[in-house]
């Protein structure tokens, strides 16, 4: 019998309750786990819907929350474009829009020059010529079953489908492209674009390009280039995260006071035994060890748990006919880290006080037999 | 013979805020390799002479050393000088319900780090030598209470430790269990040349020692005769 196979014995003693409070921390888990992949891959979709095609960068707004809620003032497309190093520059504007009976459609509009620069390839139809033309991407077509032709309705503007996209992006394929200045009139943002795509001519320095954008433009403009700069820049004070670190922060609190409940319970209960521990020669420390160990298992049996059933819960949330296939949940290594990270700070907190009771424990006290 | 592995000199003990006096300054000498009994009426203090020595609990005053170590002027937690030095047997208690008897003989072990096959090896080998070698995976509740404290006297063991202490060791154990007990603490004591201090009421259990020493009133009655 080895000191781990001790703490393990001692949880499966109590097998219920034990459970019971893996259950408390691991439901807070799955919670974080369901909500940060499904955040996560919205996000990453998002990502790679502003960043796509056959740009080289994209510039968004410094500063600001949310990629989604980036704002450029249009003027500086042509001031960019003009730039010797730039190939070409085009703007776009994303925005969320209710489409028939969808309130969070994505709606991007764009200049159709900038089309190819987009990534688009038309699979039917024609790219859109006037300011009441739209073209859907496939799934959007083929979720609502909408053919060439038809009529459709946008912020309750009426526009007519001429052609059917793909660009191999789940957001864009689930969403539709429109002439940007009838996607400003209908937001209300005209001059106002939410990422710049820009193509360098060949052979230009991409590092110094995106450098002299970001000098000319400080604190106005920022450049992207890869995913992991988008998230530098818009990841880190977005309103989902910041729901999701509350939720953790519920989940501390609650799977806590379960560890600490348990905890002080079974230390209680086995006041003898830990009497028996030190008399035959354990120090304190070891003592609050074997109870520390106890409740960090209970955590790392949580994170297990809870990821697991976090895993399932945002499978559901797929499946979900409301999620229409646009949400691609991320599950990324980070977030796993940090539901384990969470669970095993929950397991130390609760455990320590529980543990420092145990370990003050009295030998001769815990043996007097009356 | 002749060395002295525990010097005990005018030890004090009250509890309660002086209100009971537990101890009313005991001095006693004993021999490395000796078996004895302590033995006096209940209540007399006798087990809190044995808490003493074992370094459960510290005298108000007196000096106690104990096979080499002062414990009245260590500060420091004397859970490493219990590893080290002392194999416990109470009466009641223990044992820990949810382990195997194989896991509560190495109990101890657990308190340090290291080597754990032998310690395994060992722990089996005196299981055997108790006479359990067929019960290592009963837990306590499976077994008599004559074979509970053949675990006790195994696990007291396992450290080879210089000093057995036991308090009551037959203290709830039937006439035949008990002088199974007593007789396997004795030959283990011989066998391995170990100082054994056996605590009791029970006269007739004392004179299983070589030598008596007799407390009435936290007082030693009999003087101490080397
Ligand atoms: N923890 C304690 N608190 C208060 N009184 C105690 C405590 N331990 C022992 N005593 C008292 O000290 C005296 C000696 O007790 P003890 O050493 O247990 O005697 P024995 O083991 O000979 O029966 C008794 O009067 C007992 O009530
Ligand atoms: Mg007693």
């Amino acid at each position: 019998m080895s000191f781990t196979s001790l703490v393990l014995k001692n949880l499966w003693r109590h097998k219920i309750r034990s459970l019971l409070a893996i259950t408390g921390i691991s439901l807070g888990i799955a919670t974080i786990i369901a909500l940060g992949a499904v955040a996560d891959g919205m996000e990453q979709n998002l990502i790679a819907t502003l960043r796509s095609g056959k740009a080289d960068f994209s510039i968004g707004q410094a500063n600001a929350p949310m990629i989604i809620l980036s704002s450029v003032p249009q003027a500086r497309v042509a001031e960019i474009a003009r730039w010797e190093e730039v190939e070409q520059a085009v703007g776009a504007l994303v925005s969320f829009s209710s489409f028939q009976n969808n309130p969070y459609f994505m709606a991007i509009g764009i200049e159709p020059e900038a089309l190819d620069l987009g990534g688009v390839t038309i699979l039917q139809g024609r790219p859109f010529a006037r300011e009441d033309e739209i073209l859907l991407g496939k799934m959007t077509a083929g979720t609502l079953n909408i053919s060439l032709g038809e009529s459709v309705s946008l912020d309750a503007q009426r526009l007519r489908v001429v052609g059917i996209y793909e660009t191999g992006n789940l957001f864009q394929d689930a969403g539709a492209l429109l002439y940007l200045p009838t996607l400003q009139k209908l937001k209300n943002r005209s001059g106002e674009i939410t990422v710049i795509l820009v193509k360098a001519k060949a052979g230009a320095d991409l590092n110094r390009l995106t450098e002299r954008v970001e000098r000319a433009y400080k604190n106005e403009l920022v450049t992207l280039r890869s995913a992991e700069e988008f998230n530098r820049n818009y990841q880190s004070l977005s309103l989902v995260r910041a729901g999701s670190w509350l939720v953790s922060l519920l989940a501390l609190v609650i799977g806590g006071i379960g560890v600490v409940n348990t905890m002080m319970m079974s230390v209680f209960e086995r006041t003898r035994e830990i009497g028996i521990l030190r008399a035959v020669g354990w120090r304190r420390w070891r003592v609050l060890q074997l109870v520390l160990g106890e409740s960090l298992s209970l955590g790392m049996l949580a994170a297990l748990a809870g990821t697991l059933m976090g895993w399932a819960l945002a499978r559901a949330v797929v499946l979900l006919p409301q999620a229409r296939g646009l949400i691609a949940p991320a599950y990324g290594s980070e977030l796993f880290l940090k539901a384990l990270a969470l669970s095993l700070v929950v397991g130390l907190l609760g455990g320590l006080y529980p543990a420092y009771r145990a370990s003050k424990i009295l030998p001769q006290e815990a043996l007097r037999y009356e | 013979m002749s060395e002295k592995i525990i010097i005990a000199k005018d030890l004090v003990k009250t509890y309660e805020n002086g209100r009971t006096r537990a101890l009313d300054g005991v001095s006693l000498e004993i021999f490395r390799g000796e078996a004895v009994a302590i033995c006096g009426p209940s209540g007399s203090g006798k087990s809190t002479l044995l808490n003493l020595i074992g370094a459960l609990d510290r005298p108000d005053s007196g000096e106690l050393i104990v096979a080499g170590e002062n414990l009245v002027r260590q500060r420091s937690d004397l859970a490493d000088f219990r590893a080290r030095k002392l194999g416990l047997i109470f009466q009641l208690h223990n044992l820990i319900p949810a382990l195997t008897a194989l896991e509560n003989v190495l109990i101890p072990t657990l308190g340090i780090n290291g080597g754990r096959r032998e310690i395994q090896a060992q722990a089996k080998m005196l299981l055997e030598r108790v006479g359990l070698h067929d019960k290592t995976h009963r837990r306590p509740p499976e077994l008599s209470g004559g074979e509970r404290q053949r675990v006790a006297v195994a696990r007291a063991l396992v450290n080879n430790p210089e000093l057995i202490l036991a308090d009551e060791p037959t203290g709830s154990l039937d006439s035949k269990s008990e002088k199974q007990v007593l007789d396997l603490l004795r030959e283990l004591q011989t066998e391995r040349g170990v100082t054994l201090i056996l605590v009791t009421h029970d006269p007739r259990v004392a004179q299983s020692a070589d030598r008596v020493i007799e407390l009435l009133d936290g007082c030693v009655r009999a003087p101490v005769a080397a």
